[in-house]
């Protein structure tokens, strides 16, 4: 036998190992993919429900679950947003910009491998940043306070543009929109009622998961029966076509791939924010990178992997956030944090300096999770596609219940399922009249964020602690040059265009 | 005539249910409980209240030999829940925890009496702390009381939202110390914790374990415990009193029925909670979370209620008219 030394590292490894926490591992594996694929039922409730029985395992076992079901829940909400227009989770909500259109031009079978291919690149590049750099990126994310929160809230908004798909009125009319749904609900610093109706549960605001499920499934499902007699419907998703990407076209998603993995890294460090903004913001930027951009929005692989990269990449740092500071790195992470309590893992400054054998058990759950939930999700895509050969009739009656359900079994609320109705109507409208969706969800994600994090700035020390912030400002002008430089870009083209063959003087040397 | 027929009818079928209502009730008091019982959450799953009613289900289910099953209800401040519980029937068969909120909830525009309610008991306690900044100037809470009253309104604390039951506290620690603060109001304990760890404002207000961690990781110190005697794990610090501010405040969690539920039952269901919070399998789970077990009765927790309601109702106004 060779003798290994022992260290924090192969300790940690080693109890992963063992043969009945890669057990879990598998239990895990099922119950996210399940959980994910189901509209409504977020990684955030089936990692809540599950910490009621991990409680009385092993800390390594109990993580290995609870840390595995997250993993896999990203890869099976991608499967009803390219197949059914459905975030299955929130973090998928950029998913359905490209993957359903891709769906519906009969590439839903590439649509899903690309997307599972992005998703454990991202996992995989949020791994490694946990492993090597989580203690000094927790100092970076320390660094996080209203200014900065506010400052990248603001930059975050500015996307409301990109996502528009080139309407851009008829966009921010949309989010302008979800910005006033943001203001429903109790004020966050004084307390104060806010157009609530005398309808009590409004005093918790609009509740945000029903209206995406509003808005992307009910709506698109209701449109379908409408318009399925007219003459130029939408072909049915019967072939998947392709399946494997080629050698090209990975060469050419590698740089959407890049830009994903990074922003959600960097958005993924930042306390309270999730895969879900991470993956518009990843769309929009590879869109601006991109040299396909009139793609984008109308069936791009390039932006449906940018997404699904960037949402699954803000998990490793989401851990690390929530690890070395003690403040949840994102909901899922914040229901973690009382389990792993009561398992003696005090998640905070103190953490990776009396367990240092747990950034290695973090790391070797996470990547086993990760390979085995890429080679799952490859395996079973033939067998969950065989759902869409069933009449668009029966169908749409099983997405209509299934959003109901999920919905409901959120917050056991019927009142849930009515604003998931109503938001499903108001989304049709929306179809209709082509006022984009996406505006709308990012006002209604980002608008709190917005609100509270810059009156708690404003108490604390005015508009100077805003304008004394590095990180603030550097956030606050890249805001600004992402909202001013693209139609100045278009402006100078246009004139050069206009120009062109006639002798006028230009600026250009 | 025939109206004469169909009323007497009527009456004779209301009679009938009647007598099957009150039959099916003694029998219920009879051998309560005779079905399953649900425990509904008030917060989010996953939180520390969620897990109190995980982890104090089964044992009630040992106590009383009937299911016990725990459904989350959450919703504008658990007002949503309590406002379900208050239309239940009160037989014993529809429970809820309950936090402070439904003692503080009527000062805030929330159609939520607790006299609406019948307390079963009190699981536990989370006695508070103020805490600051590792390097913060602050050795003592008169220095912190002596910089406020020098700087009227420019010492910044972080509550976990207005009204809630550390942001209300404060406000009594203005009023006794005669000093002007500024709260900064977060999303709950663990950003407002983590934001006074970070330095955005003075010091924290807030439960003694929830602050442990950054004081652990070397973020924060503890400055005063708001209790009556010294924290048996911190006995260094001292009390706010020993520093001449009355001051006492803790969170807690209880569980009740709706108004109108038998005594009997409730007695019954009382004595089980309170084998049950005194489990080690209870003790353990509620003390890892860096909470206190604690066990009130029934009556104990009306009149608490009563006082925690008189406590809070003034602080809230005082803060809401700012």
């Amino acid at each position: 036998m060779i003798n290994i030394v022992a260290s924090p590292v192969t300790d940690g490894i080693a109890a992963v190992l063992a043969p009945d926490t890669l057990i879990y591992i598998g239990i895990g594996i099922l119950i996210g993919m399940l959980v994910g694929a189901f509209p409504g039922v977020t990684a955030t409730m089936a990692v809540a429900l599950a910490s009621g029985f991990t409680l009385t395992m092993e800390p390594t076992q109990g993580l290995a679950m609870l840390l595995t079901i997250y993993v896999a829940a990203q890869f099976g909400d991608r499967v009803p947003a390219i197949l059914i227009n459905t975030p299955g989770t929130p973090a998928s909500i950029s998913t359905t910009f490209d993957g359903y259109p891709l769906a519906q031009q009969g590439k839903a079978g590439l649509a899903l491998t690309t997307s599972a291919f992005g998703s454990a690149i991202g996992m995989l590049f949020g791994i490694a940043i946990l492993a090597v750099a989580a203690v000094p990126l927790s100092a970076f994310a320390m660094q996080f306070g209203p200014p900065e929160m506010f400052a990248l809230v603001v930059f975050g908004l500015t996307m409301m543009v990109g996502v528009s798909s080139g309407r851009i009125v008829k966009g921010l009319a949309a989010g302008a929109f979800g910005l006033f749904l943001a203001t429903v609900g109790r004020d966050p610093i004084t307390g104060d009622q806010r157009f609530t109706l005398g309808i009590l549960e409004l005093n918790g605001g609009i509740p945000f998961i029903p209206v995406i499920i509003g808005f992307f499934g009910v709506a698109e499902v209701i449109n379908q029966i409408l318009t399925h007699r007219k003459a130029h419907h939408v072909p049915p998703i019967t072939q998947m076509g392709q399946w494997m990407p080629g050698m090209k076209l990975m060469r050419r998603l590698s740089k959407p791939m890049g830009i994903g993995a990074v922003t959600g890294s960097v958005v993924g460090l930042v306390p309270a924010v999730g895969g879900d903004i991470a993956g518009i913001i990843a769309w929009d930027n590879a869109k601006k990178a991109s040299k396909h951009k009139h793609e984008f929005g109308k069936g791009s692989l390039e932006g449906l992997t940018a997404g699904d990269t960037a949402s699954t990449a803000t998990l490793g740092g989401s851990v690390t956030t929530t690890m070395a500071l003690g403040v949840p790195g994102d909901s899922v992470m914040a229901v973690m944090i009382g389990s792993m309590m009561i398992w003696g893992i005090q998640p905070g400054p103190g953490l990776f300096s009396s367990h240092p054998d747990l950034i290695a058990s973090l790391v070797a759950i996470l990547l086993i999770a990760t390979i085995l939930t890429l080679g799952l999700s490859l395996l079973r895509m033939r067998g969950v596609v065989k759902l869409l050969e069933l009449p668009n009739h029966f169908l749409w009656v099983i997405i209509l219940i299934f959003c109901m359900v999920g919905t409901y079994s959120i917050n056991n609320s019927v009142f849930d399922v009515f604003m998931m109705l109503i938001f499903g109507l108001i989304g049709l409208f929306m179809l209709r009249f082509g006022f984009p969706a996406g505006p709308a969800v990012l006002g209604l994600i980002l608008g709190p964020l917005a609100e509270s994090n810059l009156r708690r700035a404003l108490i604390t020390d005015g508009w100077a602690s805003i304008f004394t912030s590095p990180i603030a400002v550097v956030l606050l002008l890249i805001a600004a040059a992402a909202l001013i430089l693209p139609p100045l870009r278009g402006l100078v083209k246009r004139r050069r265009l206009a120009n062109e063959g006639k002798d006028v003087p230009t600026l250009m040397p | 005539m025939k109206s004469k027929v169909l009323s007497l009818a009527v009456g004779a079928a209301s009679l009938l249910a009647l007598a099957g209502c009150a039959s099916g009730s003694t029998d219920a008091s009879g051998e309560f409980p005779a079905n399953d019982i649900r425990l509904t959450v008030p917060w989010q799953a996953g939180g520390s209240g969620d897990l109190t009613a995980r982890t104090i289900a089964p044992l009630l289910e040992d106590e009383l030999g009937v299911q016990v099953i725990v459904e989350n209800r959450p919703g504008a401040n658990g007002s949503v829940a309590y406002n379900w519980l208050k239309d239940q029937k009160p037989d014993g068969y529809n429970l809820s925890l309950m936090g402070v909120e439904v003692a503080t909830l009527q000062f805030q525009n929330y159609d939520i009496d607790p006299a609406n309610y019948a307390p079963i008991g009190q699981g536990l306690a989370g006695p508070g702390a103020i805490a600051v900044p590792v390097d913060s100037p602050y050795k003592t809470l008169q220095d912190l009381i002596d910089d406020a009253k020098a700087n009227p309104g420019k010492v910044t604390f972080s509550s976990p939202g207005v009204g809630s039951v550390w942001d209300s506290p404060a406000q009594g620690f203005q009023e006794l110390a005669g000093i002007e603060l500024t709260s900064v109001p977060f999303d709950g304990s663990a950003p407002a914790v983590a934001a006074a760890a970070a330095g955005d404002v003075d010091f924290s207000i807030d439960a003694i374990g929830t602050q442990k961690v950054q004081v652990d990781g070397g973020k924060l110190r503890y400055l005063a415990m708001l209790t009556e005697e010294r924290d048996a794990n911190n006995p260094d610090v001292p009390t706010a009193k020993e520093e001449g501010i009355d001051l006492q405040n803790a969170s807690w969690v209880g569980i009740m029925a709706p108004a109108g539920t038998p005594d009997d039952v409730v007695q019954k269901l009382s004595a089980a909670m309170e084998a049950a919070v005194a489990d080690p399998a209870y003790q353990k789970v509620i003390e890892d979370s860096n909470l206190v077990p604690t066990y009130k009765d029934s009556e104990e927790m009306s009149t608490f209620i009563k006082e925690e309601a008189e406590r809070y109702g003034p602080w809230i106004e005082l803060a809401q008219g700012k």
